[in-house]
This record gives C-alpha cells, sequence and structure tokens, in this order.
C-alpha cells in the first residue's frame, strides 16, 4: 500500500499555453510524478477559440480544458456548482485517487477541494504568492482560501515566508503546513561560455514591469549608477505599464546609449539575455519565492535584490546583495556588487555548480509525494465534521459556506441519479510510462 | 453474408457482418445490455409501447369532447401538427449505425434510422481510400461528461477534415476499441493499393 502508484489530478486556473511561474511548477512537478509511476492529469480552464477538451503534453500528460469565461489574467469567478458536474465526471473516469490545487488566486483549485469529499478524494493544496491583508482583493480572497482551508488534507507553500503568510491569511496551525521550495531546470541557464569583457559592467533586469515589481525603484536607480559609474551599462527585458516610466527617464537623462531596453522576452530566450550581463538586479516589492532570480544566479550572475518575501531563504550569503526597498539603499547595494564584480570575487561557473546541487525538481516530487503518503494515511474528515469547521468561520461567512456545502450535495445526489456511474466512459487503457518508452523504441 | 458478435456478453449490440471479398460492416445496434450486470436490455428506439396507446386514446378524447378544440381550427391544426411531429419522432429513430470497410476502394459511415424493426431512411458517407488518413479513437467533451469517439481523419480537396462514427448512438470505449483494431485489420490484411500510415 505504501508504494502503490496514486493517481493524482493538478487543478488550478494557471496552466500553459499561459507563461508563468505557477504553471511551470504544474508541469514540472507533474512530469517528474510521472517519471516516478503515478498517473497524473490536469484539470484547467479552456482557451478561446478552440483550446477546448482533452489535449496531450509530453511526456504522456494528460490536459482537460474546461469551458469556463476567465475574469482577469487568467482567472475564472468561483461559480461553485458549475464545475461540480465536470468534475465528477473527469474524476471518476480517471479513477483519481487524490487532487492537488495551487495558487490562492484559482477559483478552480478552491471548488476542486471544496467538491473533492463528494468523491472520497484526498486533497492538498499549494499556495504560490504573498498576499497582503489590507486592501479589498486580499480580503475576500483570504476568506475563501479560509474556507477551503478548513476541508483541505494538507497545504504547501514555497517558501518559510510564504508558510507564515498563508497561516496568517488562512487560520491555520503552523505545524500543519509544509514547505517545500520551487527549483529550476540548471541546464537551461548555464554561464557564458566565454568570459564578459572587464572593462563594462552590464547589469540585466528582466520582470515584468508592473509596480508590485518594483520598476520606480530601478528607474530612480539607474540614473544615479550611471552617473557615479561611467563603465556601467543596463539592459532590460520584459513588458508591461511601467516601460512607460523607463522611457521617459532614459529620455530625461540622455541614457539611450547606457540603458538598452529588450521589449517582451520569450522565456526560451531569457538564458541569452541573461549571460549578457555580470549582475542581475530585482527590484520587487514582494516576492514569494524568486524564480527569477534563481535562475540569473543559475547563469553565472551576482545578484542585486530587495530583501523582500522569501527572496533571503533561497541564495546562499555571498552570492546575492541585499538591500532595503529605498532608492539610496539600492544604490549602496549595486555599488558593492560591481566592487565585487570588478574584482573578480564572484566565479560564474562555480556559482552555477552550486545552484545545480542546491535545486532539483527530482526531489521537489520526491518531497511532495511524502505529502501525498501523509495524507493518504490520514483518516479523512467526515460530513458532520466538515460542516462543524465550516460553520465556526464566522458569524455570516460560516452560514453562508455551509449552505453552499449543503446545496452542493444536493446537486450531487441528482448528478448520481441523472447521470449514473455506469454510463460513464471509464478510462483503462492509457499511457504510462512503460507504454511510452515502448513506443519511443519502436 | 456472415454475422458474428465480438463481444457476446459485454456488448451484444455490437455485430460483424462479413460479405466475403467485398466488405466488412462493423454494426452497432441501438440498445445495449443494462451496466449493471443485470441483464436487462435497455433499448434506445422504441416501437409501439403503452405510452403511445395512452397519447393517442387521450388525443382521440380531447379531440371530441374539449369545444374550444372542436371550434377554433387554430387549436385544430395545433393538435394535428403535434400528431405529425410525433409520428415523425417515432419514424425516424435511429435503429444502428455502421461503418462498412470496402477494402482498397473506401470506408462508409451509415446511419439506418426507421420504426422499429423496420428502417425506413438511410444516411451514408463515404470516404475514398486516397482520402482516408486514418482512423483514430480521440476523447471530446459532449455536454458534462468527456466521451470516448471513433473518428475518421481525411482530406477532401481542402482542409483535413474528422467524420465521426456511430454518432447518434455513441457507444463506450470497449466497443470503440473492438471496431478500431477491426477495422485495422482488415484494412492491412486486404492490402491492395492501400498504404496506411501510422
Amino acid at each position: 500500500m505504501a508504494n502503490s502508484p496514486l493517481s493524482i489530478a493538478m487543478i488550478s486556473d494557471f496552466f500553459h499555453p499561459n507563461v508563468g511561474g505557477v504553471e511551470n511548477h504544474i508541469y514540472m512537478l507533474s512530469v517528474n510524478l510521472l517519471r516516478r509511476g503515478h498517473k497524473v492529469i490536469v484539470i484547467t480552464h479552456s482557451y478561446p477559440p478552440d483550446r477546448v477538451g482533452v489535449r496531450w503534453l509530453l511526456p504522456g500528460l494528460k490536459v482537460y480544458y474546461i469551458p469556463f469565461t476567465t475574469l482577469v489574467s487568467s482567472a475564472t469567478l468561483p461559480d461553485f456548482l458549475t464545475f461540480l458536474p465536470y468534475f465528477r465526471n473527469i474524476i471518476l473516469r480517471e479513477r483519481i485517487t487524490l487532487i492537488h490545487a495551487h495558487a490562492s488566486l484559482s477559483a478552480l483549485g478552491h471548488e476542486g477541494i471544496l467538491h473533492a469529499h463528494l468523491l472520497g478524494v484526498r486533497t492538498v493544496f499549494t499556495d504560490h504568492s504573498l498576499f497582503g491583508f489590507a486592501d479589498a482583493a486580499s480580503i475576500l480572497t483570504n476568506k475563501l482560501l479560509e474556507a477551503t482551508m478548513r476541508t483541505v488534507g494538507a497545504t504547501i507553500c514555497v517558501s518559510h515566508t510564504g508558510r507564515e503568510n498563508t497561516v496568517l491569511r488562512a487560520n491555520l496551525a503552523p505545524e500543519d503546513v509544509y514547505v517545500i521550495p520551487n527549483s529550476l531546470i540548471a541546464d537551461q541557464f548555464l554561464p557564458a561560455a566565454t568570459p564578459l569583457t572587464s572593462d563594462t559592467v552590464t547589469i540585466v533586469v528582466v520582470s515584468r514591469l508592473a509596480y508590485r515589481k518594483g520598476v520606480d525603484l530601478l528607474v530612480a536607480a539607474a540614473p544615479r549608477i550611471c552617473a557615479a559609474c561611467p563603465n556601467v551599462r543596463f539592459v532590460v527585458g520584459g513588458d508591461g505599464p511601467k516601460l512607460i516610466d523607463l522611457l521617459q527617464m532614459r529620455e530625461k537623462y540622455f541614457l539611450q546609449d547606457r540603458i538598452e531596453l529588450l521589449g517582451p522576452v520569450l522565456h526560451r530566450d531569457v538564458p541569452k539575455v541573461l549571460t549578457r550581463g555580470a549582475i542581475f538586479l530585482n527590484t520587487s516589492l514582494t516576492e514569494a519565492f524568486g524564480t527569477a532570480i534563481l535562475e540569473a544566479a543559475c547563469a553565472g550572475l551576482y545578484i542585486v535584490s530587495t530583501r523582500v518575501g522569501g527572496v533571503p531563504e533561497i541564495l546562499p550569503e555571498d552570492m546575492i546583495s541585499f538591500a532595503l526597498p529605498t532608492e539610496d539603499d539600492i544604490f549602496r547595494a549595486i555599488v558593492e556588487a560591481i566592487d565585487i564584480v570588478q574584482h573578480g570575487k564572484h566565479d560564474p561557473h562555480r556559482a552555477h555548480e552550486r545552484i545545480r546541487g542546491f535545486y532539483d525538481w527530482k526531489q521537489v516530487a520526491v518531497r511532495t509525494e511524502k505529502v501525498y503518503r501523509a495524507v493518504m494515511d490520514s483518516p479523512p474528515q467526515n460530513l458532520w465534521t466538515r460542516i462543524e469547521r465550516t460553520m465556526g468561520l464566522g458569524p455570516f461567512v460560516g452560514p453562508i459556506f455551509t449552505i453552499i456545502l449543503a446545496v452542493d450535495c444536493l446537486f450531487f445526489m441528482c448528478l448520481e441519479y441523472w447521470y449514473p456511474r455506469e454510463d460513464i466512459d471509464y478510462v483503462d487503457k492509457q499511457w504510462g510510462k512503460h507504454r511510452f518508452e515502448e513506443v519511443l523504441e519502436t | 453474408m456472415r454475422g458474428s458478435r465480438p463481444l457476446p456478453d459485454t456488448n451484444p449490440e455490437l455485430l460483424v457482418l462479413d460479405a466475403q471479398d467485398l466488405c466488412r460492416e462493423y454494426r452497432v445496434e441501438n440498445w445495449h445490455l443494462a451496466r449493471d450486470g443485470s441483464g436487462r436490455v435497455i433499448r434506445g428506439a422504441s416501437g409501439l409501447t403503452w405510452l403511445d396507446g395512452v397519447l393517442v386514446a387521450v388525443s382521440g378524447v380531447l379531440w371530441r369532447s374539449v369545444p374550444s378544440i372542436q371550434s377554433h381550427s387554430i387549436a385544430q391544426a395545433a393538435a394535428v401538427l403535434m400528431l405529425i411531429l410525433l409520428v415523425y419522432y417515432k419514424c425516424t429513430q435511429v435503429l444502428w449505425e455502421s461503418i462498412l470497410v470496402f477494402p482498397s476502394h473506401g470506408i462508409q459511415l451509415e446511419t439506418h434510422r426507421g420504426f422499429p424493426p423496420y428502417p425506413l431512411l438511410a444516411s451514408r458517407r463515404f470516404i475514398p481510400i486516397l482520402e482516408l488518413q486514418d482512423l483514430i479513437i480521440n476523447e471530446g467533451l459532449r455536454g458534462w461528461a468527456v466521451r470516448y469517439y471513433l473518428a475518421a481523419m481525411y482530406q477532401p480537396p481542402g482542409p483535413q477534415r474528422l467524420a465521426v462514427a456511430y454518432e447518434n448512438i455513441l457507444p463506450l470505449f470497449p466497443v470503440l476499441h473492438e471496431v478500431y483494431v477491426g477495422v485495422h485489420a482488415y484494412l492491412q490484411s486486404n492490402m491492395g493499393n492501400y498504404n496506411e500510415t501510422t
């Protein structure tokens, strides 16, 4: 029983063809779990015009695109009951035993966890981002998260700071939350084969140019650095609403030959951009893990970053210089980094080898599997405990979510009558590791 | 014309009819055994049933007794229209669907409709062997469920298209798998001009 393969469904609004950290995490984790012999499918929402239905990703990952309309940045509305019919059909036909939902902003993930008990399926939730507590969106999302966390089997966060944040937002017991950091594929981020010329120091910035990525700090610090250090150049890749601020700053200080703006950079071109520089600058105002920083460090760059969120946990002290999120401190940190790089105190190839040893997707899959086994071995919550815990959410939210739970159960009962289980098209022949190897050999 | 049931215990609605050297027909009839193991027959198309008798009797009674129907011609026309629709529905029920395989000529997808057990109408779709690229089993969303379907990929003059077999009955996977294996094997064993792309 301890070593039998699991059937896992990853549920999230955020999956390919969208590109991002959560999407990449889900894909890499699924692939490594497939390699370990489990069965993994992904359930996500559809992309117009025609990405609806069942698709396959190499190496044998099945993706269900369910037709729901998206609201903003690929997240759907929490319409609790409309997902249940699709969910029931998919989970039954694939004979799924465990659900892994990703991202607090993903309504599909929350709904998957809420419906899972009706089918006797266990649940795990991974939270990928940090949230505030004061603005309207955060208050609502935090309450939704708290409701889901009352009934989930286990929670995983990507950093210890993330764990603190999730525990506070969702009122959880900290000892019930696991921390499994993200990872990266070190082979994709190799340092430059030929060393860079030591007369100019290039600082690379690659990020979405939005407010929360701290572009204002970059706009304030870049002219000061260019004035103080005449041999420094900036290469900025990425696009977003704050690009206009960078362009205006460049015009105002006549830095067209010192600051190069690349525009949007595809993920597969990022390693080429990174190897152009010796220093990577990250000025985010909030960051749960900082995969971009890790990728830059793997490519051999020295890192300058704001000390926020989970960033202090990801790299050893001698590979990164921290700054407070103020213009003066960033200036100080960059000057310090330029000094380190110019005196040759940072070895890109040694840095790459160290990162290769620290981070590995296979390890993430092994640790996640341990969480899965712990959940599968623990006793499930019965319906009465579930109702009691949901009622304990608060004087208003408690009854609301309990009513949703009750209506959910009734709807499920109707579905069991109108769409009997024997009429479902079960999946009995499927791609497995062995079948895939067979086909590749012929 | 020899007939056999390749899955007699679980899916006896699948028939394979062989006309020697000419074609082989994989026919799926519109009924199935109850899937809970009881062996009861669940029919998809019904002949004369008690419900039809009741409907005819009720409409006869209404025609004679309800004054509003006797006086207004619109009500009469509506009643006659509903009767015609009922007859149309009863006479166009799907009786069976099949795939006919003509080696070195092509395949033909057929739907036979009628009043059980008498076939009245038939619609056929022929795909020549040179246009036919592959026969596949794919999964797709249908309403709230995900179903397997058997489709022929072909390239007429124009873009590539999919023709779904057993479009109305949509049998479950074991039947589709049996037909898939059978059609592929039959086409390969009667090679002739047929070049299969795998």
